[in-house]
């Protein structure tokens, strides 16, 4: 279809006649600013085309002039296959509608609404007017202002005005609803048998696959119980047979035969063993007589030797012990006088000791009497210093100047000198230039001038006596006389006083005195210093106690060597020393004496000892041989030598005769060994032991196995087994049939979904591929995804990943949404329909690069689609290289309201 | 005076049957066992005071105390007739195993276990019974050899009683166990011998007989269970055998072919109309042929989910039975849709044989089954 050329009549703002055209084939464009009444032409072209002309739906309605309220006229020249129609419709007022067809009929009011909407292929409005279903594609083509960026959301009538250039019915081709329920049922079911995204077991598949492995367990656990049954079973019958041998007892029979056969044998040749080791124990017997008689034999010739040798012995002891006596005696005679040697030596070192002792008292009294004189006079020497020491500090303590007295008289000197030289500065000077031999009676306060120039110093008033003449009163005039005058009296009443202190008249006499009192200062500390020497504790009774003890000891002192007092020291010393000496030479003669006493002494008690032990010895051997000699006699009496020999003879002959015995008996002992014999009876015992061991433990067997198959007994192991097995084949059974199932079910689903899949893409191939270039222009290598609804599910740009639609960016979102319209109004062409596009200010969300994309494909799509858009940006459009549309005044007549 | 016995065999109390549920299998094991009151009340309606049990009491050698003693206690009560029971290749005896166990819990008076080869007079002046009780499940000697050199009064009726495979009855004779002589009874101058081990009743000679058991157990064994009521007047006469029915169940084995809807509605009379009670009838029905979608789902209502609830079991090998895709399966898919798209690459897989195709069959039948379960509003 091709608009050509379109005008309206007081319709909104439009009240008077105007028309928009000519209309070319491709890209129109009407531009111009908001209030133009852009939208209103576009409701005019709706209108006219989709509204039945006596429709009082409200839009309708809506299109009359507010305030003339006058019928709103359109008036439509559009083209369908190149011919060209004309259609005119007034609305609300007196409506009408007329339609002039190719061949100059024309058609009016239903008749032109039948062929309108037969030609173009829309629904009849309904009371409220057109809607997106009556529309139908036109309503998806013809996009109102807000509504280019939304995907184009298809009603069934648009649907299947585009499904008609499809290979079959939307339905049809997928299926319809068992199309899309198969699937569901198919998956739903393959769902009770496994999880949907792992595919593991669940529901009764896992039951069954569970039950399975249970079973199989048991069934294991039953067949090792049935074998161990069987095998108990098999063991008592090999138990059994073992039993029937010792059971039997032939055996033990011929055994317990060859026992006794054996047993005899073993008592014979014991017998004879006995004879043998009887006849060899009588030997042994008789070779005992023999060695007895031989040794009483030699026993009684050994003793008349022991005898004899005793007796030699007993006499060399006995002259041995003579010798010995005779040299006892000797030695205690040479130790007596031994003894006495010592004693002489004894007294000799008592006498010596006894001299040396008073030679020491006789020094010890001179030495003690020295000491004594010594103390004495040394006592005499401390009394006589003590005294020296006494006197000298009574002197200095007479005097009574000292550093501290002397420095205050000097102070008091020096202040006294300072106030009379004070007061004399201060004093009016009567110098007396008069001859000496004149001053003769001239007195000053009474007293005589001295030699001239004599003067007076006069402080207080001063009353000079001038004999014969009379007196001059001078009263000098001292500024502070008073003052002056009380310093120097109290100047010289201290310096008095200090001095009356320490007894002296003047300065100079107080420094004699302190040198003085130094000297005897220094006197008194020799003194002391001597008696220190002295008597270091200061004083001589200090001495007394020592002059004490020793005029004791030198009255202790034997008193009678009166003449030794008179020796002298160096005297008494040497007659000591040689005193000592002389004591030293006899204590070791002594001791020499005594040691030659000691020795003698050992010697005479070892004598005596071993005399002793000698006779002892003698003694008892005396006796001895006596008593020896004595039963030898007797033995001889009572046996003689004689009878002796022939017992030992007798004994020889029986010892050989027994031997011959021993002899014959071992000749004829039995073939048959003891050992051999023993080894035959012990292993036939242990063998039929052993029988009747293993008997009873067979038996015991037996028993222990007959109990566990009692116990086994209650399974009744078989038929459990058979029933498990059963169930195990069931169970088997089930799970192949869920195996079998589960594979159908894959099979099937896999198949349909295939089916689908390759359906959809058939079906949408038109579409997509219509779509595709302009895609390509837009989007290099993106691919559009659309459901069997048409409806755009995406967008994939990257290696396959598809982007909802819904997350596109809104410029994204209204370029695929163009685009797409302008696919399905070409597939519509294509199909023979009548198509053109109509965008209402659209493209407002898009970019400047992307707007220039738009604009080529807008101009390759109306190549064959007539586009018409609706925008108020002039300049932006420019671009777009359309046939911009102008609006004109119209031809009136043909646009009459009412 | 005549000596009449029953002789039975077979029992194989306790036996597992692998292809049934536990419901279904308590059923059978339940039968077997009134197999015995069963025989306890044909040997009271016949005046018979004897049943010989020919081996296999027993399903197994170490049955569940309980199953062990059911077969005791049924027979207690039947205190006129003395049982006398042979240990066969299922229940062998063993020292210290299960008849031992039996006796040494104390059996009734009037059931007598024979696991000794020792002639036995069971009936005073009359009879004579020779048992040949197994000792294992396998022997390769003949167990009734011993009775030829077993000397017994001539007054009596020597009767032999064994469990085993006869001569030349055994297809593979190199792996034959116990093997029996057929001409036993000749050679050890039986008047009879009561053998065991076949399941179905078979007479081998005049004097040689199974009995078959009295409740059947497998598809293989046809019609019910059987025993045998003996009667022989004397030494040397020949017996007299008649057929007697104590068994329950009716094992039923089918190979049928189906192809289209016809078939499968013919095969639904046939299964109807089977002989005897269908609650207490066992069906194998072994399928082969090929059936489109549409067919194969009028099977399944038909006979699967149909007939079957009829039957007391009905078994069904569909190993050749073959979904078989037609183009009207196909075109009953919506046209144009993925799940006709679905069906035609199934059946492409299908068509081209592989190793998948077997597969593909399945998954292409499961389709059409959900497709027209959805179409029905089943779903």
């Amino acid at each position: 279809m091709k608009l050509r050329k379109l005008s309206v009549n007081q319709l909104k703002r439009f009240t008077a006649p105007t028309q928009l055209g000519e209309l070319g084939d491709g890209l129109n464009l009407v531009v111009g600013p908001n209030e133009l009444g852009k939208s209103t032409l576009l409701d005019a072209l709706r209108a006219v085309l989709f509204e039945r002309h006596s429709s009082k739906a409200r839009p309708i309605v809506a299109l009359q002039n507010d305030r003339s309220s006058a019928a709103p006229v359109v008036d439509l020249v559009f083209e369908v296959n190149g011919a060209e129609y004309t259609l005119t419709k007034r609305f609300v007022r007196s409506p009408y509608a007329r339609l002039k067809c190719p061949d100059g009929t024309l058609l009016e009011a239903d008749a032109a609404e039948d062929e309108l909407r037969n030609l173009l292929g829309f629904a009849e409005a309904g009371n409220r007017g057109a809607t997106s279903d009556t529309l139908g594609m036109w309503g998806v083509l013809w996009v109102l202002q807000g509504q280019s960026f939304g995907r184009p959301d298809l009603p069934d009538s648009a649907l299947a005005s585009l499904s008609a250039g499809l290979e079959s019915e939307v339905g049809a081709v997928l299926g319809g609803r068992r199309g899309r329920e198969l699937p569901q049922v198919i998956e739903q079911q393959r769902g009770e048998l496994v999880t949907a995204t792992r595919r593991q077991p669940r529901g009764e598949y896992k039951d069954t696959l569970d039950n399975v492995s249970e079973l199989e367990q048991r069934l294991g656990e039953q067949q090792q119980q049935h074998l161990e049954m069987s095998e108990t079973l098999e063991q008592l019958a090999a138990t059994a047979v073992r039993l029937t041998r010792p059971e039997d007892g032939s055996q033990d029979r011929i055994d317990q035969e060859e026992l006794k056969e054996a047993q005899e044998q073993l008592g014979e040749v014991m017998r004879h063993d006995l004879q043998l080791e009887a006849a060899r124990s009588e030997l042994q017997n008789r070779q005992g007589q023999l060695e007895q008689a031989e040794r009483a034999q030699s026993e009684r010739a050994s003793r008349r030797a022991e005898l004899k040798a005793d007796q030699e012995k007993l006499r060399q002891d006995t002259e041995r012990l003579e010798e010995l006596r005779e040299h006892e005696r000797e030695s205690a005679a040479a130790l007596d006088a031994l003894r006495q040697a010592a004693t002489d030596a004894e007294a000799a070192v008592e006498a010596a000791i006894r001299s040396e002792a008073s030679w020491r008292r006789i020094l010890d009294r001179i030495n003690r009497s020295a000491e004594l004189n010594a103390l004495l006079s040394q006592q005499s020497a401390v009394e006589a210093a003590q005294e020296r020491l006494a006197e000298v500090q009574r002197q200095a303590e007479q005097i009574k100047v000292t550093d501290e007295s002397l420095q205050r008289i000097r102070q008091a000197t020096d202040t006294a000198e300072q106030a009379n030289a004070r007061l004399s500065v201060a004093a009016t000077r009567i110098t007396f230039e008069i001859p000496s031999d004149r001053l003769t009676g001239i007195e000053a306060d009474g007293v005589p001038l001295q030699d001239p120039p004599a003067i007076v110093e006069a402080v207080e008033p001063v009353s000079i006596t001038i004999p014969e003449r009379g007196r001059i009163l001078i009263e000098p005039a001292v500024a502070d006389r008073d003052q002056l005058l009380r310093a120097e009296r109290e100047a010289r009443a201290e310096l008095d006083a200090a001095l009356g202190e320490v007894g002296a008249q003047t300065l100079a006499d107080a420094q004699v005195l302190r040198d003085q009192r130094r000297d005897l200062e220094v006197t008194a500390d020799a003194a002391h210093q001597e008696l220190e020497r002295l008597a270091p504790s200061g004083s001589a009774a200090a001495l007394q106690p020592r002059i004490d003890e020793l005029l004791k000891a030198l009255r202790d002192l034997p008193a009678e060597e009166d003449t030794v007092q008179l020796l002298q020291k160096e005297q008494a010393e040497a007659a000591l020393e040689s005193a000592q000496s002389a004591l030293q030479k006899a204590r070791d003669e002594e001791r020499v004496a005594r040691e030659a006493v000691d020795e003698r002494a050992r010697t005479v008690s070892d004598l005596m000892v071993e005399v002793r032990t000698l006779q002892n010895t003698v003694d008892s051997r005396t006796e001895l041989v006596e008593k020896r000699d004595e039963q030898l006699q007797i033995d001889a009496e009572g046996v003689p030598d004689q009878l002796l020999a022939e017992a030992r003879e007798t004994a020889a002959q029986a010892v050989t005769e027994q031997k011959q015995t021993v002899s014959s008996l071992e000749a004829e002992r039995p073939a048959s060994a003891r050992t051999q014999l023993e080894a035959r009876v012990s292993r036939l015992q242990a063998a039929i032991e052993q029988r009747e061991r293993a008997r009873v433990e067979l038996q015991i067997e037996s028993v222990r196995l007959r109990e566990r198959i009692e116990a086994h007994d209650g399974a009744g192991i078989e038929e459990a087994i058979e029933h498990t097995q059963h169930e195990l084949e069931l169970a088997t059974r089930r799970r192949e049939h869920f195996e079998r199932e589960i594979e159908i079910l894959d099979l099937l689903a896999e198949t349909l979904r295939t089916a689908e899949s390759d359906a959809r893409e058939r079906y949408l191939a038109p579409v997509v591929n219509r779509v595709h270039p302009y895609l390509q222009m837009l989007f290099p290598n993106a691919e559009i995804g659309i459901n069997e609804d048409l409806y755009i599910t995406g967008v994939s740009r990257h290696a396959g990943y598809e982007e909802s639609f819904d997350h596109l960016s809104m410029g994204t979102q209204e370029q695929i949404a163009v685009l797409v319209r302008l696919a399905f109004a070409e597939m519509l062409i294509d199909q023979g329909a009548p198509a053109a596009v109509v965008l209402d200010d659209a493209l407002v969300f898009s970019d400047d690069q992307r707007m220039r994309l738009m604009f080529d494909i807008l101009a390759h799509a109306a190549q064959r689609v007539q586009i018409l858009v609706f925008t108020c940006r002039e300049q932006l459009f420019e671009g777009l290289g359309a046939h911009q549309l102008q609006l004109a005044t119209a031809d009136p007549e043909s646009l009459r309201s009412a | 005076m005549a000596f009449r016995f029953i002789h039975s065999a077979d029992w194989q109390i306790g036996k597992i049957f692998r292809f049934t549920d536990g419901v279904e299998m308590g059923g059978l094991q339940l039968a077997r066992l009134e197999a015995i009151t069963r025989i306890g009340n044909l040997a009271n309606e016949h005046d018979v005071s004897h049943v010989l049990v020919a081996g296999d009491v027993y399903d197994h050698a170490t049955p569940s105390p309980r199953t062990r003693n059911q077969v005791v206690e049924r027979m207690r009560v039947h205190t006129s007739v003395r049982w006398h029971l042979l240990p066969g290749n299922h229940d062998p005896y063993q020292p210290n195993g299960l008849w031992d166990q039996l006796r040494s819990r104390g059996l009734p008076d009037n059931v007598h276990v024979h696991t000794e080869p020792t002639a036995t007079v069971i009936e005073q002046d009359a009879a004579v019974l020779l048992p040949a009780p197994l000792q294992h499940r396998r022997t390769l000697n003949d167990p009734t050899a011993w009775m030829d050199d077993q000397v017994t009064d001539d007054r009596l009726i020597r009767i032999g009683l064994a469990h085993g495979a006869v001569y030349g009855f055994d297809i593979n004779e190199e792996q034959r166990a116990n093997p029996i002589d057929p001409t036993r009874p000749d050679l050890a101058r039986l008047d009879y011998l009561a053998l065991g081990d076949w399941h179905g009743e078979l007479q081998v000679n005049e004097r040689c007989w199974y009995s078959g058991t009295p409740e059947t157990d497998s598809f293989q064994t046809r019609g019910t269970g059987t025993a045998l009521l003996v009667e022989i007047d004397g030494p040397n006469a020949l017996p007299q055998v008649t057929s007697l029915s104590p068994g329950q169940y009716r094992w039923e084995s089918l190979d049928e072919r189906v192809e289209n809807l016809e078939d499968v509605d013919l095969l639904e009379h046939k299964l109807r109309n089977l002989n005897g009670d269908l609650n207490h009838t066992l069906v194998d029905l072994k399928l082969s042929g090929a059936l489109s979608l549409a067919d194969l789902l009028h099977f399944e209502e038909q006979i699967v989910e149909g007939v079957a609830a009829a039957l007391y079991h009905l078994r069904i090998d569909r190993g050749q039975l073959f979904p078989e895709p037609t183009d009207d399966d196909l075109d009953s898919i919506d046209p144009g849709g993925i799940v006709r798209a679905a069906a035609d690459r199934l059946r492409g897989i299908v068509d081209s044989g592989g190793s998948d195709a077997e597969l593909a069959r399945a998954a292409l039948h499961r389709l059409y089954i959900e497709h027209k379960k959805l179409e029905t509003g089943q779903r």
